[in-house]
C-alpha cells in the first residue's frame, strides 16, 4: 500500500477536453476519434488535441510564447481544482497573486509532479532556428527560454493556479505515470504535501514527429497528443475529509482508487519481458492479491518490438484480464501514456494493472484497486 | 543538535561516496584539492560554434574520456551528459569502496537531476533539421535525446537492475531535489542505497539564452561581486552515493556527510525571477525536516549564480532567515568555479560541502573584489579557510520558481 488514493482526474486529447470527453469516448468504440493528417515539414497523421487552443483556453495573457505542452497541463489541472470550471479568458492566479500582499500565493500544500520525455520539442527546435537564421545568434525571442526548458509545463502550472507545494518534473518518458504516481505518493507519506497532482503531458508538432519517425520507424501506434493529470490524496485524510480541495471541489467525494503498489527495474540482460513479470509477480504479492483476481489491465504499447515484450508479461501473468491501450484511442501520447492508462482502467471496479516498457530500458507496473 | 527531537525513529542517512566530473577536477579527491585551491575551470567555450557572440567564457571539461568510464553502456548509445553521470556514479561507488556485486541484491535507487538532458544532441539534430530540413537525419543521436537516459545509463552501466531509477528535470535545481528524493526513499525504507545527483553537458540553447536576458559575465563569474555581471555556463556531473547511516557505520564505512534534511517549494510567481519570500520558506522547510535551528547552521553553499538578480534576492531571503549580517553564517558560491552548470550545480554544491564537512574547509568565492553592499554576506573571497563545519546548508533555485534545499551535517 502506498497509502494514496487517486480522487479525480481530468485529460484533454484527441477525444476532448475534460474527464467527461473521454469518458464517452471510452465507452463507445465508435466515437474513436480518427486521424487527422499533418503535413509540413513532416508528414504523417496524428491525434492532435485539435479541440484545444491555447488562446481560448486560456485567455491571451501570458501565452503568446507558450508551448503546447505548458497549456495542456496548465489546462488539464484547471478541472482538478475548480470542479468544471476551465480558467477561460484570464491568466489565472498570476495576475491575483503578484498584486497580492507579498506578491506570491499563500503557502498551499498541493503540489505537482508531471512526466516528460524531453519538454517541448518544437519549442526547442523554433529557439535553436532563430537563433541560427538570424542576423545575430543571440536575437531569439528571451520569451521562448523558460518554455523550451523540461521544467515549464509544471512550473507553469504552479504559478497559473497559485500552487506552492513542491514541484517536480521527472523525465520519465513511457514511465511517466508510474514515476510521478510514485513520487506523488512518497511525497504524501512522507507529509510534503498534503495533495499531489500527478500526470504528463506531450504536444504534438513537426518536431516531436520527427524525432519519432527517427528513434523507432515501425511505431505501433500514431503519434498523439495530450495530457492526463491526476489527483492523488492521502487515503487517511481523505477518508476523513478531503480537507484540502475541500474549498474547491465539495467535500467527501469517495476515493476512485487505491494506488496498492507500484515497482519498476532496469533491464539488464536484454529480457524486457522477464524483468516486467518480475515486477508484476511482486508487486501483486506485496498487496496480497492473486493474479487471477487482476480484472483489467492497460498497457503502455510502446514502439517497436517492446510492445510484444510488454504484451507476452501480461500474458504470462495476468492474460484472462481485460487488456487495453490507450494507445488504440488517443495515440501514442508519449510521456502522457502513463496518466491516460490510468484513466482507462478506473473504468472498471476491481483490481486493475498498469504495465509500462521504456526503449531507454526500464519496464514497471502499477497496481490499483479502482472503487 | 543534528538531531533528533522531531524526528525521533527516522532512518538517518550517509553520504559514503562521492563522484564528479567536473571542470576544475575529476574524481573527489581532485575536486576536493581543486576547491581548496580555488581553480577556476573558465575557458573559451569550444562544445559549439560561437561564432558572432561578442563573448563566449564557459566552464568545460577538457580531456574526459568517456571509454574509460562506461563499462556496459555503448559510449555511442550515451549523450554526453549521460556520460557524465555514469562516470560519476562509477567513481561514487569506487569512492565507497563498494562495488555494484555488492548492491546486486539489494533494492536501490538512482535519481539524476537535469536541465538539459539530451538537449546537446538535440539541438545538433536541430540545427540539421534548419539547414538541410527533415531528410536530414540521425536515428542514435534522436535515441540520446530523451532525459530518461541519464538516470537509466546508470543503472544499466552498473547492471542494476533492481533499482528505481528518475531524472530529475527540474532545470537549475534538479540536482537538490534528485538528492531528496533519494533522502526520502531511504527513510521510507522502500530502498536500502541511493546514488543522486545531477548531469549536464554545455548545451548552446542555454548559452544563448542566458546571453540574451544578458545574463552571462563577458569576464568571469564573480557571484555577490559589486560588479558581477552574470553567469558562465559550465557543465559536469556529481553523483552520491547514500546509504543509511546505520548500514555505513556498521560496514564500517568512511562518512563524508549525514543529510539532514531538505526542503522543496515553488515559488508559483514568475517563470525567471526567484521570489525572496518564497526561497525563505523553502530554507525553513529545508532546517525544519533536518531539525537544526538557523543558528546552528555555519556555511551556506549558495545557488549563487552571479547574476544581479539572484545574489541580491537569494542573500535577502538569506538575512530573512538567518538575521542581520552579524548573524549569517559564511555564504559561498562554487559557481563561482565552476560555472553554472545547470542540473549539475547543486549536486556538485553538496558534494562541495560533503568534503568541506570531511576536509574541515570552507571552499572560497573567487573572482571577488568587492561585495555588494546588497548582498551583505561574508562569501569567503578568493581563499578557502579551514573550518570545523557541524551544519551545512546548499541552496538551488530554478527558472519556474523551483526551490530546493538541501542540509548536510558532520555525523554525530
Amino acid at each position: 500500500m502506498t497509502g494514496a488514493v487517486i480522487t479525480a482526474w481530468s485529460a484533454i486529447s484527441a477525444c476532448g477536453v475534460g474527464a467527461d470527453s473521454h469518458r464517452a469516448v471510452y465507452g463507445d468504440p465508435a466515437r474513436r476519434p480518427r486521424l487527422t493528417p499533418v503535413g509540413d515539414p513532416v508528414p504523417g497523421e496524428a491525434h492532435v488535441a485539435a479541440d484545444f487552443d491555447v488562446t481560448e483556453a486560456l485567455g491571451p495573457k501570458g501565452t503568446s510564447s507558450m508551448d503546447r505542452c505548458s497549456a495542456l497541463a496548465v489546462a488539464t489541472a484547471a478541472d482538478l481544482l475548480a470542479a468544471g470550471q476551465r480558467p477561460q479568458g484570464h491568466i489565472g492566479c498570476i495576475q491575483r497573486n503578484q498584486s497580492a500582499s507579498g506578491g506570491i500565493a499563500p503557502p498551499s500544500g498541493i503540489g505537482v509532479v508531471l512526466g516528460t520525455t524531453s519538454g517541448s520539442a518544437q519549442t526547442q527546435l523554433d529557439f535553436t532556428r532563430e537563433s541560427l537564421t538570424r542576423a545575430k545568434p543571440y536575437r531569439v525571442n528571451p520569451a521562448l527560454m523558460p518554455f523550451a526548458l523540461m521544467n515549464s509545463a509544471a512550473a507553469r502550472t504552479a504559478m497559473w493556479h497559485g500552487l506552492t507545494g513542491p514541484n517536480t518534473t521527472i523525465a520519465g518518458g513511457r514511465m511517466s505515470g508510474l514515476s510521478t504516481l510514485r513520487y506523488g505518493a512518497r511525497l504524501l507519506a512522507t507529509g510534503r504535501a498534503d495533495a499531489m497532482l500527478c500526470g504528463a503531458v506531450e504536444e504534438y508538432g513537426p518536431a516531436r514527429q520527427w524525432l519519432a519517425d527517427q528513434r523507432t520507424p515501425d511505431a505501433l501506434h500514431p503519434l498523439g497528443e495530450g495530457g492526463a493529470v491526476l489527483r492523488l490524496e492521502p487515503a487517511a485524510a481523505h477518508g476523513e475529509t478531503t480537507a484540502t480541495f475541500g474549498e474547491t471541489t465539495g467535500a467527501g467525494t469517495p476515493a476512485l482508487a487505491d494506488v496498492l503498489g507500484i515497482d519498476t527495474r532496469v533491464v539488464v540482460d536484454d529480457d524486457p519481458a522477464a524483468a516486467l513479470e518480475a515486477c508484476i509477480r511482486r508487486t501483486l504479492d506485496r498487496a496480497g492479491a492473486a493474479a487471477s483476481d487482476v480484472r483489467t489491465v492497460a498497457v503502455s504499447a510502446p514502439p517497436g518490438p517492446l510492445a510484444d515484450a510488454e504484451r507476452r508479461a501480461v500474458a504470462h501473468t495476468a492474460g484472462h484480464a481485460d487488456v487495453r491501450d490507450p494507445g488504440d484511442i488517443v495515440g501514442d501520447t508519449g510521456a502522457a501514456t502513463g496518466p491516460f492508462q490510468v484513466t482507462l482502467v478506473l473504468e472498471r471496479r476491481g483490481l486493475a494493472l498498469m504495465t509500462a516498457a521504456d526503449e531507454d530500458g526500464t519496464v514497471g507496473c502499477g497496481l490499483l484497486r479502482v472503487h | 543538535m543534528a538531531g533528533s527531537r522531531a524526528h525521533a525513529g527516522r532512518r538517518r542517512v550517509a553520504v559514503t561516496g562521492v563522484g564528479v566530473v567536473s571542470s576544475i577536477g575529476t574524481g573527489a579527491d581532485a575536486y576536493a584539492r581543486a576547491l581548496r585551491q580555488g581553480r577556476s575551470g573558465a575557458r573559451p567555450i569550444e562544445a559549439f560554434d560561437t561564432t558572432g557572440f561578442a563573448h563566449a567564457t564557459g566552464c568545460e571539461v577538457v580531456g574526459f574520456e568517456p571509454e574509460r568510464w562506461l563499462r556496459r553502456v555503448p559510449v555511442e548509445e550515451a549523450g554526453r551528459a549521460a556520460q557524465f553521470a555514469i562516470a560519476s556514479a562509477g567513481m561514487a561507488l569506487d569512492d565507497a569502496g563498494i562495488t555494484e556485486d555488492d548492491l546486486r541484491d539489494r533494492r536501490g535507487l538512482v535519481s539524476i537531476g537535469t536541465t538539459d538532458g539530451g538537449s546537446d544532441d538535440g539541438e545538433r539534430l536541430a540545427a540539421s533539421f534548419v539547414h538541410d530540413g527533415p531528410a536530414a537525419i540521425d536515428p542514435a543521436a534522436a535515441r540520446r535525446v530523451p532525459a530518461s537516459r541519464l538516470a537509466t545509463g546508470v543503472a544499466r552501466d552498473l547492471g542494476l537492475a533492481d533499482v528505481e531509477v528518475s531524472t530529475v528535470a527540474t532545470a537549475c535545481a534538479a540536482g537538490n531535489y534528485a538528492i531528496g528524493g533519494g533522502v526520502d526513499a531511504l527513510r521510507t525504507g522502500e530502498v536500502d542505497y541511493a546514488l543522486c545527483g545531477g548531469a549536464d553537458a554545455l548545451c548552446r540553447m542555454t548559452f544563448t539564452g542566458f546571453y540574451r536576458l544578458g545574463a552571462v559575465d563577458p569576464d568571469r563569474c564573480r557571484p555577490f561581486d559589486v560588479d558581477r555581471r552574470g553567469i558562465h555556463t559550465g557543465e559536469g556531473g556529481a553523483v552520491l552515493l547514500l546509504e543509511p547511516l546505520d548500514d555505513a557505520v556498521a560496514r564500517g564505512a568512511r562518512v563524508y556527510a549525514e543529510v539532514l534534511g531538505y526542503g522543496l517549494n515553488c515559488d508559483a510567481h514568475h517563470q525567471v525571477a526567484p521570489h525572496g519570500e518564497s526561497v525563505a520558506r523553502c530554507m525553513e522547510l529545508a532546517l525544519d525536516d533536518a531539525d537544526v535551528a538557523p543558528a546552528d547552521v555555519d556555511l551556506i553553499s549558495a545557488h549563487g549564480t552571479g547574476t544581479k538578480a539572484n545574489d541580491v534576492t537569494e542573500c535577502g531571503a538569506i538575512h530573512g532567515v538567518f538575521g542581520p549580517a552579524g548573524e549569517v553564517p559564511p555564504v559561498v558560491s562554487v559557481k563561482s568555479m565552476l560555472g553554472h552548470t545547470m542540473g549539475a550545480a547543486s549536486a556538485l554544491a553538496a558534494a562541495a560541502c560533503a568534503l568541506g564537512i570531511d576536509g574541515g574547509f570552507v571552499p572560497p568565492t573567487i573572482n571577488h573584489t568587492e561585495t555588494d553592499p546588497e548582498c551583505a554576506v561574508d562569501c569567503v573571497p578568493n581563499t578557502a579557510v579551514d573550518a570545523d563545519l557541524r551544519v551545512v546548508q546548499n541552496n538551488a533555485l530554478a527558472f519556474g520558481g523551483n526551490n530546493a534545499v538541501v542540509v548536510l551535517g558532520r555525523p554525530a
